[in-house]
């Protein structure tokens, strides 16, 4: 069985690896919870957390936000996808360009250029005011609801879009010939049966809006949120409650779980076996029916590119202080940081390129481990993978932080544990990327290999390795760009001299100086854009297969 | 120059045994088919030999070197898979390359020896060609190729030409074996399809439940099979109730088919006292009818027939109900019996006797 | 192929202690300053002791504290600079006294002469107006805003997480007891941050806001109009922030040589102008008023005990709590 050991050893590895880092973390949190101040068993944080109206109204406050965006993401989502999907409308084109907003505009510049729109300062808002008409706040449940629409619609946008596309063209026309007019047909025959696609990724959009950190801590000041909450528990310039920490990160946790496990229970129980059918036909549309389908797609889309070049026209806009000048442009933005803030840059390519390349690597192995050679720890290990999945990026910063800052191992304050955590967020997306190709590589390959000679574990690196590039390309970019826009798990956990780009954004959001912001912005937006380009461009690189 | 012996492989997958002790000496240079359908363990006793699957007991030798705990890629063993498994990335003459490079052969040393398998195979020319770019009977060449090329001490071949269809099957057959014979390489060859196992082998080994049911000669299996599954799994053969007439223990047996008495071999006996006469379609005799069958014959009528010119096949219902096949050849098979004809079946002394419940 | 991936796991592995290797003639700095501060700063070091080079390690405050708490047994920092006296009153085992010849020059309430640090700026409380907002008169006292009538309209951080909102709280303590207190927390409505205070001001969701005056002067800097300040007239609170050398520094002379620079009057005279941060000095009246501030001696200020206000801190916010329900 020898020949089998170095698998064996590298599972164990990839377990205990996931253990320590994730589980134990975890479950401290857990632990902690009910953790009293003496140090004795207590339920003390969920008493307060119960009868303290201000987390209550949080959890209340998360939990609204979260069903209201889902809610308008999924009427915008499936509305553009249904005209993208039957349509040809002028801007087709500009329409696949979405999902890559999604990548290159971080949601916290996203916030940070609707501020610059609609905020105080705001373009809009000076305009507005220069008429002598009154703009409303965009401070608070507007402001939330607005820009994390635009921020997440494009996840129901896709789902629905590959749901239509690949809907069997000929159901539709059998609804048809029964008698029932087009839009009747639409409603009864094409939505139920989109509507599995439609309500997960819904569900995935629900998980986002509640573990948000950049967007709500931006707009939500008068709304109580509970990531909000749980992490200013948590940063307090006067020191926190541990308990009160773990309650908050606990229940937060509580939330995710039982929101996926309703999607997984969902999904088990309906099981649509869409025949990948005729595509159907896109119609014309004519007359003010064009215009306004065009003209509501055009305005979606506009809207969701619009954060790049409000942040970049901010970028050059001379400014004193927290006021903008609008009109007047400057290099000053950009000199500054080149002045003073290049280690900023580089923080963020360092921490976000270590990143990237223990989670490729990680993600990699164990994508193997998990198609190849399932062992006894397989099932263990394809649970813990899903863990990082229902915390936030705050909760992991936290759960990190306070799991390693005693014991043998400390790591608070070190870079590493701003690298563990920017490559622990991305994990699962990893793997699932990594192992794309992994299915459709054949055992017999590796056999063949084998058999001519090559050891085990060459022949991985001679034979899978190079079919497996195009996923490990797919996740190395994908976590480069989610890493590079890290600001929940990483603000929480950074010391002095650490800060990230993001970070550093906000931090000048917070003071409320947006045209150095916007430098930042841009800068962080090149840096994720560039390996995106390339991957996209010169190594045809699928970033949306799966 | 390899002799494999097998000794007593056993393998259990959850207390389930797959093969049951199986031992045999396979002699150096022979081709040596496992025949047997579908879960009778033969891939897996492949695998045992290859090293991908560590039998539960028993011993695997190359010559005098037990290779039992080697691990396969020290076993120097060539290994053709049924889905080719060529690296996709890489060139023909990368992928027949790739062994000699495992063995850090020298660069122009790997150059001939690659033009050469490749000149061999008939594939000369196309070596930058990526494996996509081929067909399947292309593909299947160049995995041969890559085998050989290394000097393989035994050649393990799995179903492989199963994923081709049915002219290049039998034109690769050929090339397969010229080349087995050119290079003297021991080799396995696993296959469900008899008409290959007899076609191409030195030796078959019919398998069933994960036992060697039969071993032996292409021709000597055909002739001779000892049970009704092997007598039914290679070449076609009528099986039809026997009761025996007398003591069975003599090499020349006497039964009782069909209501008229058939003499010829047993060939092992039935503990329950229980036989079936294996009569194949060329062993049966058949002429119109006229007056009563005599002694080893039996009335019948052509159901239905295939004129084939050098042969007639006929489908004949004989008296008691059972149907049979009869072959005629030559002479016989130019003026063929008509549909509907009445028929007197005969058995010659080529009919086998075996046990009716299988060992 | 091994050796070259453990070769890049190394690399990696020294890449993420990425410590700053201080030799003679360096000071390292820890800073939560802006970085146009810091520049004015290092330009002036460069001008006046041009031996010394500085490394820069800026973040915000509780950050650096923490990593120079972390770092005690292999003390890379010289300088902290700056915050505020409560806030180094946690860490004062972390610095070491030293009496700089400019003590002499501060303003009194500034010198912290029986404290291992010293003040180089001082917050001055105030209250932030939106004209533009405001309905009927400007308040002109703390105790004004106390009234009924401001309820909803006046805002200020949460007490719980920021320090200076503490200091105001404190404040109110001190001139108007725990029934001041009460009515304060009938009135206000609170910010999960110190920036929410003045930036929801400025955005024009409140009226009032109890913020810091640099703060708002930025606003009124940058030539958003409709912002005034008001110094309340029942006095006002100061929340001196300060600099101190690390005990146990790796370069204690040349980091007293800055020490000294940062407590210098052109320093400190640059500085105000930025970021309208009023200065420790006592002789900095002309850089006060081209930045728009007022003088010290026009301000009515309360004195505040920073020691009682930390000491009490615990049974003040448990006050605030209760008021609050």
């Amino acid at each position: 069985m020898n020949r089998f050991l170095p698998w064996g050893l590298l599972s164990l590895f990839a377990l205990g690896f996931l253990l320590l880092f994730i589980a134990y973390p975890i479950l401290g949190v857990l632990l902690r919870s009910f953790i009293g101040e003496k140090g004795a068993f207590s339920t003390e944080g969920f008493v307060i957390f119960l009868t303290q109206g201000r987390y209550l109204e949080a959890l209340l406050n998360s939990i609204i936000l979260g069903i209201a965006v889902t809610f308008i993401c999924t009427l915008v989502g499936v509305f553009l996808a249904f005209i993208v999907a039957r349509f040809e409308i002028p801007f087709s084109n500009i329409v696949f360009l979405l999902p890559l907003s999604v990548l290159i505009i971080p949601e916290l510049i996203s916030a940070q250029s609707w501020i610059m729109v609609f905020g105080n300062n705001g373009l809009i808002t000076h305009l507005f005011d220069a008429l002598g008409i009154p703009f409303p706040r965009f401070y608070g449940w507007f402001g939330l609801i607005y820009v994390m629409t635009l921020t997440y619609y494009v996840h129901i946008f896709l789902a629905a879009l590959a749901a239509l596309r690949g809907f069997d063209h000929s159901l539709e026309e059998a609804g048809q010939s029964l008698g029932t007019a087009p839009l009747p047909t639409y409603i009864r025959v094409v939505f139920p049966t989109i509507l599995p696609a439609v309500l997960s990724s819904g569900l995935v959009v629900f998980t986002l809006v509640v573990g948000n950190f950049a967007i709500s801590i931006a707009l939500g000041q008068r709304v109580p949120l509970l990531s909000v909450l749980t992490y200013r528990s948590f940063i307090s310039e006067l020191g926190g409650n541990p308990t009160m920490q773990s309650t908050l990160a606990m229940v937060s946790i509580l939330l995710v779980a039982s929101v996926l496990f309703l999607q997984r229970w969902y999904i088990s129980k309906r099981d649509y076996q869409m025949v990948a059918g005729r595509t159907p036909p896109r119609a014309k549309l004519k007359g003010w029916k064009s215009l306004l389908a065009g003209g509501s797609a055009g305005l979606i889309i506009v809207l969701s590119l619009l954060p790049a070049f409000v942040v970049l026209a901010g970028s050059f806009t001379y400014a004193r202080g927290p006021v903008m000048y609008w009109g007047q442009f400057t290099l000053d933005n950009y000199t500054r940081i080149l002045d003073f803030n290049l280690g900023v840059i580089g923080n963020s390519l360092r921490f976000a390129s270590l990143a990237t390349l223990f989670g490729v690597t990680f993600a990699t192995l164990v994508s193997y481990l998990l198609v190849k050679k399932r062992n006894a720890l397989s099932s263990t290990l394809d649970y813990l993978l899903l863990l990082p999945l229902t915390i936030s990026g705050t909760v992991l910063g936290i759960a990190l932080a306070q799991g390693f800052n005693s014991g043998p191992l400390v790591l608070t304050g070190t870079a590493a544990i701003m690298v563990l955590a920017m490559m622990l967020r991305r994990l699962p997306f990893g793997v699932r990327n990594a192992s794309s190709n992994l299915h459709n590589i054949s055992n017999s390959l590796e056999e063949a290999s084998v058999s001519l000679g090559v050891p085990p574990g060459r022949t991985f690196f001679n034979v899978v390795l190079p079919l497996m590039a195009p996923g490990i390309a797919a996740a190395a970019i994908l976590t480069w760009v989610t890493t590079v826009a890290e600001l929940s798990a990483s603000v929480v956990i950074y010391q002095a001299g650490q800060e990230t780009l993001p970070i550093q954004i906000f931090r000048l959001i917070s003071s409320d100086l947006m045209a150095r912001a916007s430098a930042f912005g841009v800068i962080n937006m090149i840096i994720i854009l560039v390996p995106v380009f390339f991957g996209i461009r010169v190594m045809k690189v699928k970033l949306f297969s799966s | 120059m390899t002799e494999l012996v097998l000794g007593d492989i056993r393998k259990s997958y959850h207390h389930v045994e797959v093969l049951k002790g199986i031992s045999r000496r396979i002699p150096d240079g022979t081709f040596f088919t496992l025949l047997g359908p579908s879960g009778c363990g033969k891939t897996t006793l492949l695998r045992v030999v290859a090293g991908f699957v560590a039998p539960t007991a028993g011993r695997v030798h190359f010559g005098a070197e037990d290779v039992t705990h080697v691990a396969p890629h020290r076993r120097e063993i060539g290994m053709v898979f049924q889905d080719y498994a060529l690296f996709p990335d890489k060139s023909v003459f990368e992928n027949v390359a790739y062994g000699l490079r495992a063995r850090r052969r020298p660069n122009d040393e790997i150059k001939r020896k690659v033009g050469e398998y490749l000149e061999r195979v008939g594939l000369g020319g196309l070596s930058n060609r990526l494996p996509t770019e081929m067909s399947g009977g292309q593909r299947q060449r160049v995995a041969l190729a890559r085998a050989l090329v290394i000097g393989p001490r035994v050649l393990l071949m799995d179903e492989p030409l199963s994923n081709l269809d049915a002219a290049l099957r039998v034109q690769m057959r050929d090339v397969i074996r010229s080349l087995q014979l050119e290079t003297k390489t021991t080799t396995i060859f696993v296959t469900h399809d008899q008409e290959e196992a007899l076609a191409m082998s030195d030796q078959i080994a019919v398998m069933k439940d994960g036992r060697i049911d039969q071993c032996g000669a292409p021709d000597e299996v055909y002739r001779n099979p000892r049970t009704a599954y092997v007598s039914r799994f290679v070449g076609s053969a009528n099986l039809l109730e026997a009761r025996p007439m007398g003591n069975q223990t003599e090499e020349v047996g006497r039964f009782e088919v069909n209501g008229t008495i058939v003499t010829g071999r047993t060939m092992s006996e039935a503990a329950d006292g229980r036989y079936l006469v294996v009569a194949r379609p060329e062993n049966l005799g058949i002429r119109k009818a006229s007056g009563a069958p005599g002694e080893g014959e039996v009335a019948g009528r052509v159901r239905s027939l295939q004129f084939q010119g050098y042969r007639t096949s006929y489908r004949v219902v004989l008296c008691g109900g059972e149907e049979v096949n009869v072959e005629t050849f030559g002479e016989l098979a130019a003026t063929p019996l008509g549909r509907g004809d009445e028929v007197i079946i005969s058995f010659n002394d080529k009919c086998l006797f075996v046990p009716e419940a299988s060992s | 192929m091994k050796k070259a991936l453990l070769n890049l796991a190394t690399a990696a592995t020294l890449s993420l202690v990425g410590i700053p290797i201080a030799t003679a003639g360096e000071v390292n700095l820890y800073t939560s300053n802006s970085e146009d501060s810091v520049a004015m700063v290092l330009d002036k070091v460069r001008e006046e002791a041009p031996d010394i080079t500085i490394n820069v390690i800026a973040g915000s405050s509780g950050t650096l504290l923490r990593r120079i708490e972390a770092e005690k047994n292999a003390n890379v920092a010289d300088l902290f600079w700056s915050s505020g006296f409560s806030t180094l009153a946690e860490f004062a085992d972390l610095f070491v006294k030293y009496d700089s010849p400019q003590v002499d020059n501060l303003l009194p309430a500034l010198r912290a002469e029986d404290d291992p640090w010293t003040g180089t700026n001082t917050h001055v409380m105030v209250l932030m107006i939106n004209e533009d907002v405001i309905e009927g008169d400007v308040p002109q006292s703390w105790e004004d805003i106390l009234n009924e009538s401001w309820k909803g309209k006046v805002t200020m951080a949460d007490p719980a997480n920021s320090s200076s909102a503490y200091a105001q709280l404190y404040g109110i303590y001190t001139l108007y007891g725990e029934e001041g207190v009460r009515k304060l927390a009938g009135v206000v409505e609170l910010q999960g941050s110190t920036s929410g205070a003045y930036s929801s001001v400025a955005q024009g969701e409140y009226a009032v806001g109890m913020t810091m005056e640099y703060a708002a002067q930025r606003y009124v800097a940058g030539g958003q109009e409709e912002i005034e300040l008001v110094y309340p007239s029942d006095g006002t609170f100061l929340s001196p922030e300060g600099l101190a050398l690390i005990e146990n520094a790796p370069h204690p002379e040349d980091a007293k040589r800055v020490y000294d620079l940062l407590l210098s009057h052109d320093i400190q005279a640059g500085l105000v102008g930025l970021t309208f941060r009023r200065p420790s000095r006592a002789d900095l009246d002309d850089a006060l008023k081209s930045s728009g501030l007022p003088l010290m001696n026009n301000i009515n200020i309360v004195d505040i005990d920073q020691g009682k206000a930390a000491s009490d801190r615990e049974m003040l916010l448990n006050l605030w709590t209760e008021a609050r329900d």
